[in-house]
């Protein structure tokens, strides 16, 4: 292997791939990167074994192809170090060569094949959807989603295809998180129009990380044991969650009577402030909504009381209800939209937030009695 | 590597292979017999032939294994699946051990020492992993090494995986003694037993690999071994022929007078070789190493006495310690020879009431004047 390269092309790449490579294994290679150099581009690639991302780099005059697998961590800090405008890479007897003016590395290049294979997205895609989309949706239901609980399947998060639309849901038996989007259908999708696959915590925290600065379209493609994403010069691939993902339809009630409207900024901030006046005991705060008046209330015996009070649109009977203020905040936090809409039925029965047309939250109440 | 480069294991070769032929193949195995005997090399070659892509199958293969009119499988050793297996990197090959905890995520739990298999690396290692699906192919294995050393509440926490497992997970246990495991862990696994490989081929194994050894260490090596490769692999990395002299010079003529001394020299020798597999080995806590090494050494002199025994009724050919046969003969010339078997039992009483927590000191003097009781009084 022999080319030249520039050094922040490098560093970008590697930033990239880096994210997928494991930080503690028993298994060395699988902290490297393996540099693949063929005629036309440099393809870096990485894994833990449950996520992969191979990077193509076309700005690359390559001179020789060829294969080295050196340590991720150790590549990124050098090439974040180099000054020039190019520098040149080469293997020779198993350790990779990097030389810019007065500057030259050795680094050891492991067997390249001790590198588990990373997986590529072969032939159509089942589907595109907008980068900044996904984003979205990985944002607003990442949060709900369990964490290091026995059910394994609400570890991770649920994609669900339906037609030209894709849902994402995440839940931890105490709140659910639906975000949806539509999609352009490819030539892949054509024997399977619904599908649903359950995609690990993790993966998302990679996805949500690889398209951030992105503002192209992702092709996206299902299969039996895998998950493939790819931009025009990045593949993430991952493996998925064993398992069924409860029916999540079933959850969001229909027969909600009441409803409210309220500003995005002034609830989050009134949650916030009630918050204050919890504790470990009393998680709960207090929500009344009355006609054109919510009041939020918490009382701790260590340390007091709170009470605020905000402008609401709201009709019908007064209702006083109790939920953990950090499931109502994450919600919240999350949200750009102006005005939320609250879906309610009695105390004891779960509050619907709506916020466009695309995200419902369910929140299950608390017993402050 | 081929199956079938486990040998000498064939009892349990007829049960992988009939379970390979069948429909449902058992989702967990517990292999277990002494260390040493091919258990998780098996472990391994089975996980290949599990995984492989395409198994080929033989009407023919070594007379060890012969047919007897039935199939054997074994892996193609040549799809990409196999050659992963043969470089060690295969995503859906699992082998957990308790070394594991220091690569925990939970910075807590690396901090500490991983004398036991607990449950923090069975919940990040299997039970998380069994949760997700295969990354290649349809299958994916878990060997789990040395489960004499999972706590009750990491077997507890496997249950329910061992039982029903996620499709296309396989679990395979290893471990010494079955009755190390709760009888729970048990119960869910088809259990198969291995059996000590014949002296010969130990033999022949460690002749192959150490040609510059001299033949009587081998020898020594081989019988010390009982049948175990990696125990006598072990005897001579650790240079368990020096001590085996420290130990059994003494006894060609062990008076009540010399008993102690012979005592605590037995005590001095077990550290030094703790010592020697702690170096090797800083999981291992430091009581655990001493107790290891005691074992050892009495199984040197049980072997010694076993020597002398077989000596006296003429059979020379099959004693162990063939490099230090006058120290046996001296040593059968001052015993009464209807006593000596009960040097042997009292050798092994002492390492079991070592097991069992009794003092160290009071347990070997207490062999040692024992032991010096059996000799003729020197005149």
């Amino acid at each position: 292997m022999k080319l030249q390269i520039s050094p922040q092309a490098l560093v970008d790449g590697l930033n990239l791939a880096s994210g997928a490579s494991a930080g503690r294994t028993p298994k060395e290679a699988l902290q490297c990167v393996l540099m693949k150099a063929s005629d036309k581009a440099l393809l870096l690639m990485a894994t833990d074994l449950e996520v992969g991302v191979r990077c193509q780099l076309a700005q690359v005059d390559i001179q020789k192809g060829g294969e080295a697998l050196v340590s991720a961590a150790k590549i990124s800090q050098v090439a974040r170090e180099l000054t020039d405008e190019v520098v040149s890479l080469e293997l020779r007897e198993n350790q990779l060569h990097l030389r810019g003016r007065g500057v030259h590395f050795q680094m050891v290049s492991r067997d390249p094949k001790e590198f588990p294979p990373v997986p590529d997205l072969e032939g159509e895609p089942d589907f595109e959807i907008e980068a900044r989309e996904l984003r979205r949706m990985a944002e607003r239901t990442a949060f709900a989603a369990a964490r290091e609980s026995t059910r394994y399947a609400i570890d991770g998060l649920l994609w669900e295809r339906k037609g030209d639309q894709l849902m994402i849901v995440a839940t931890d038996g105490r709140r659910l998180a639906v975000a949806s989007c539509s999609v352009t259908p490819k030539g892949g999708a054509s024997t399977q129009k619904d599908a649903r696959v359950i995609v690990p915590a993790k993966t998302m925290q990679l996805i949500s990380r690889v398209v951030e600065s992105s503002e192209e379209r992702l092709g996206v493609k299902f299969l039996p044991n895998q998950l493939l994403l790819k931009t025009e010069h990045v593949t993430i691939s991952s493996v998925l969650v064993e398992g069924h993902f409860p029916k999540y339809e079933d959850v969001v009630p229909q027969d909600c009577d009441k409803r409210a409207t309220v500003r995005v900024q002034d609830m989050h901030h009134a949650v916030r402030r009630a918050a204050l006046m919890t504790s470990e005991e009393s998680k709960g705060v207090r929500l009344c909504f009355s006609a054109g008046k919510l009041v939020l209330s918490s009382r701790s015996a260590e340390q007091g009381e709170a009470s605020i009070e905000l402008d609401v649109r709201y009709e019908g009977e007064t209702l006083d209800i109790g939920f953990n203020p950090s499931f109502l905040s994450d919600f919240l936090k999350v949200l750009e939209e102006e005005e939320v809409t609250f879906e309610l039925k009695e105390p004891n029965r779960p509050m619907v937030c709506h916020c466009g047309e695309n995200y419902t939250y369910v929140v299950m109440p608390v017993n402050l009695s | 590597m081929s199956i079938f480069e486990v040998r000498h294991q064939r009892w349990a070769q007829v049960i992988l292979q009939s379970a390979i032929g069948g429909d449902r193949i058992p989702h967990a195995y517990l292999f277990h017999g002494p260390d040493g005997i091919g258990k998780e090399t098996l472990a391994r070659a089975y996980a290949q032939l599990l995984l492989c892509e395409k198994p080929v199958c033989h009407n023919e293969c070594s007379s060890e294994y012969a047919p007897d009119g039935k199939q054997w499988f074994d892996s193609c050793g040549l799809c990409s699946s196999c050659r992963l297996m043969e470089t060690d990197s295969h995503p859906d090959y699992h082998l957990i051990h308790r070394r594991l905890i220091r690569f925990h995520d939970d910075p807590s739990v690396r901090a500490r020492k991983g004398l036991d298999l607990g449950i923090d690396v069975i919940r990040q290692f299997v039970l998380d992993a069994a949760h997700k699906k295969p990354a290649l192919g349809s299958r994916k294995v878990f060997v789990l090494r040395e489960t004499e050393k999972l706590t009750s509440a990491a077997q507890n926490a496997l249950l329910k995986t061992l039982e029903e497992p996620p499709p296309g997970t396989f679990l395979i246990l290893i471990c010494r003694a079955l009755d190390s495991l709760l009888p729970t862990t048990r119960s869910r696994c088809r259990s198969i037993p291995f059996s000590p490989l014949p002296i010969s081929f130990v033999h022949e194994t460690l002749q192959g690999r150490h040609s510059d050894i001299n033949a009587d260490l081998i020898r020594f090596a081989a019988a010390l071994g009982e049948g175990s490769l990696g125990r006598s692999v072990q005897c001579l990395e650790n240079g368990l022929n020096e001590i085996n002299r420290n130990v059994i010079t003494p006894l060609k003529d062990l008076s009540v007078l010399s008993a102690l001394e012979w005592a605590h020299l037995l005590e001095d020798q077990a550290d030094q070789l703790a010592h020697r597999s702690r170096l090797g080995d800083e999981e291992i806590n430091e009581t655990d190493a001493v107790r290891q090494a005691l074992t050892q050494i009495l199984t040197l002199v049980a072997t010694f006495y076993d020597d002398v025994l077989k000596l006296t009724h003429g059979q020379q050919e099959r004693c162990c310690n063939t490099a230090d046969l006058e120290i046996v003969r001296q040593a059968g010339s001052r015993m009464k020879h209807d006593w000596i078997p009960r040097s042997i039992g009292w050798t092994v009483q002492a390492e079991a009431q070592i097991h069992l927590n009794a003092n160290t000191t009071l347990c070997l003097e207490n062999l040692a004047m024992r032991l010096a009781h059996l000799y003729a009084p020197s005149r």
